[in-house]
């Protein structure tokens, strides 16, 4: 058992372990695709880390597995760079206009019960969709159903304004349209405080018709920017990253990410699907249990608001920034 | 006002040296005597020694013993508590509306120390009665009264200090601050930095005296920085003499290089996290893509059959690709 320091967390943690979950973290990641920083934050405060340096180590340990994610899906030619700028932008903006929604929400009262339970009927309805749509194509085998999406631009969609051509995706669409609908999810994250790609993801899938393995590559793309974003300002605004923490989960979720990678082999697209489908519906649960069972303990660190703030801040830094570049 | 000029004052007739040495004695003895005379005053004794007198907490850190000793007058019991920096600290509190536990509530926890730690030579209750815990704040009890609560507290958290919005913070009711202090307990407990520990410290007469002992680990979740060591001497359920003492816990080399440099550099530290994880994301992707390629090159790929698409064969995250990719494009 070998015994490390962390230099901003001020505790010493059994390097194995730390590295152990990082590589579970990159199991799912590999496997699935998700970033796993739903699991990564509570496990790290398990071993005593302090939910305000689990977060924000936890945001910086995914930029490094995500960039490892971007880097070979941009390879692969799946990161649409078009719609992954503008969902950077949508994202960042989109966390800020909903941490200033809840608030204007919470003035008006019973904000958080409405939102936590729209989260939670969402996390249902989205996991139960993609089980049951895959297990469908799974039993129809690889006819029925099973078509790449192709572009829709009929609709009401189509007749919103500034539609754009993304080729990458197939797919044409108003910007307005991945913009709000990252709006959308940083509204339900202000709150829950979870990245929200479980719902980002199949959203892209279903309502933008951008092909899984795109909207797995450009979702990471977006992660990215918007954890180093997040990174960034919290290792400025709170001097909370511990970058050994983070490189030492980082070290085990790329490890765990080849692991996952390969285990994906053994299964097909749909069996793939159902898994995060179950994984959605098992987050689900989890939170109806948290919100159904009087907690031993009532008051915890504030850890997940300062989060999204940092990312409201990293926003409006790029925003400032670029504005700064066109201008200048 | 008549003219002195010619009286001499006795004291004045002394030489300058010997004024000098008598001023401090009498003060000395006069605040000596006051002290006595107050009620439960207490009498000061040799201060605890500790080995070690100050943890370095370095790469490989992996926890420390610590050992008390020291001497009390003979025949009490002793009560020695380990005690951080008060601080202010914010919570999210869970409240239920309807039928769910959701976070309804900020707090904001005032003068709450950092770390407290009690252990006796018997049970708190044993050694001292409640005017003298409350009196020196040695138990939750006493913590409790000093601790604040606010709720609907609306401060920026910034490290450890708070800018105070303050407009809407309230005080909370009786029923509503009691629940507080005992999540805040509870919390901390499970932490491990408050704890209480009857019968720890081990007495032993010795010429005249009672010398005491203590062992503990210390805490693996204290933070570093500078804590208060004091040790009370009890008798009949009071305090008879009391010392004190600094232990300090400070990082050393790689840790304490890594926690400066996130404090006093904080956005060339950002800017270095953002960096390094970017590089070890993309320097482990090229390192794993080299090695699949070298083994697809010399045919130890693990498979029987070359792979239908070249790409894929060379890339290390091609399975990535396969597992979001629809099954009509494989």
């Amino acid at each position: 058992m070998i015994r490390i320091l962390l230099p901003v967390a001020g505790i010493g943690v059994n390097l194995w372990v730390v590295v152990a979950i990082g590589g579970v973290i990159g199991l799912l990641s590999g496997l699935l695709g998700v970033g796993g920083g739903f699991l990564l934050t509570p496990a790290l405060m398990m071993i005593g880390v302090s939910p305000t340096v689990a977060a924000a180590s936890g945001t910086n340990a995914i930029v490094a597995a995500s960039s490892s994610g971007v880097a070979a899906h941009f390879r692969l030619h799946n990161v649409d760079l078009r719609l992954g700028v503008i969902l950077v932008f949508g994202s960042l903006v989109g966390a800020g206009a909903g941490v200033r929604c809840v608030r204007l929400l919470r003035e008006i009262g019973n904000a958080d019960f409405v939102i936590t339970l729209t989260y939670i009927l969402m996390l249902g309805f989205v996991g139960s969709f993609i089980v049951r749509d895959s297990w469908r194509k799974l039993r129809g085998g690889l006819v029925a159903g099973s078509a790449q999406p192709q572009v829709r631009s009929g609709g009401f969609l189509a007749r919103w304004p500034m539609q754009v051509e993304f080729p990458r995706s197939g797919v044409r669409h108003s910007i307005l349209l991945p913009f709000t609908l990252c709006v959308f999810v940083g509204l339900l994250t202000g709150i829950m405080g979870v990245a929200g790609s479980f719902i980002l993801v199949p959203l892209m899938v279903y309502v933008l018709r951008v092909p899984m393995h795109v909207a797995v590559g450009t979702s990471l793309f977006q992660a990215l920017f918007a954890c180093a974003g997040a990174t960034l300002m919290q290792a400025a605004s709170n001097h909370t990253v511990d970058l050994t923490l983070a490189l030492l989960v980082a070290a085990g979720s790329t490890f765990g990410a080849q692991i996952g990678a390969r285990l994906s082999r053994l299964l097909r697209g749909e069996q793939l699907m159902i898994l995060l489908g179950v994984l959605a519906l098992g987050v689900m649960v989890r939170m109806v249990i948290s919100i159904l069972i009087p907690p031993s303990i009532r008051i915890s660190e504030i850890a997940i608001l300062e989060f999204v703030r940092s990312m409201q801040h990293a926003g409006i830094g790029i925003l400032a920034h670029a504005w700064g570049t066109i201008v200048g | 006002m008549g003219d002195d000029r010619g009286v001499r004052h006795p004291f004045n007739a002394l030489p300058g040296w010997r004024r000098g040495t008598i001023l401090p004695i009498v003060w000395l003895s006069f605040a000596a005597g006051s002290l006595a005379a107050l009620p439960g005053a207490t009498a000061q004794m040799m201060p605890p020694s500790l080995a070690p007198q100050r943890i370095a907490m370095g790469t490989f850190y992996d926890g420390s013993r610590i050992h008390v000793t020291g001497t009390a007058p003979s025949g009490s019991g002793i009560l020695i508590v380990f005690r951080g920096s008060e601080q202010d600290e914010f919570f999210d509190c869970k409240g239920r509306e309807g039928f769910i536990w959701l976070n309804a509530d900020k707090i904001h926890v005032k003068h709450a120390p950092s770390l407290f730690l009690t252990f006796g030579s018997g049970s708190n209750s044993a050694l001292l009665d409640p005017l003298s815990l409350n009196r020196y704040v040695l138990d939750e009890g006493a913590l409790a009264a000093r601790i604040r609560c606010l709720r609907h507290c609306k401060c920026n958290r910034t490290g450890n200090q708070a800018n105070e919005d303050g407009a809407r913070d309230q005080v909370p009711d009786p029923a509503y601050a009691k629940m507080l202090l005992t999540s805040f307990f509870a919390l901390k407990e499970h932490e491990g930095r408050y704890a209480a520990r009857a019968g720890a410290v081990r007495l032993k007469p010795e010429n005249g005296e009672t010398r005491y002992s203590l062992q503990l680990e210390w805490p693996k979740s204290a933070l570093p920085g500078k804590y208060q060591v004091e040790v009370y001497a009890c008798r009949d359920h009071g305090v008879i003499a009391r010392s004190a003492t600094v232990l300090e816990v400070a990082e050393i080399g790689f840790p304490a290089y890594m926690a400066n440099l996130s404090t006093e550099h904080r956005w060339i530290y950002g800017i270095c996290a953002v960096l390094a994880a970017m590089l070890a994301g993309f320097g482990i992707d090229g390192l794993t893509s080299r090695f699949r390629r070298s083994r697809s090159e010399s045919g130890t790929g693990g498979s029987s059959s070359p792979p239908a698409n070249s790409d894929e064969a060379t890339e290390p995250n091609s399975e990535i690709a396969r597992l979001n990719t629809p099954v009509s494009r494989r």
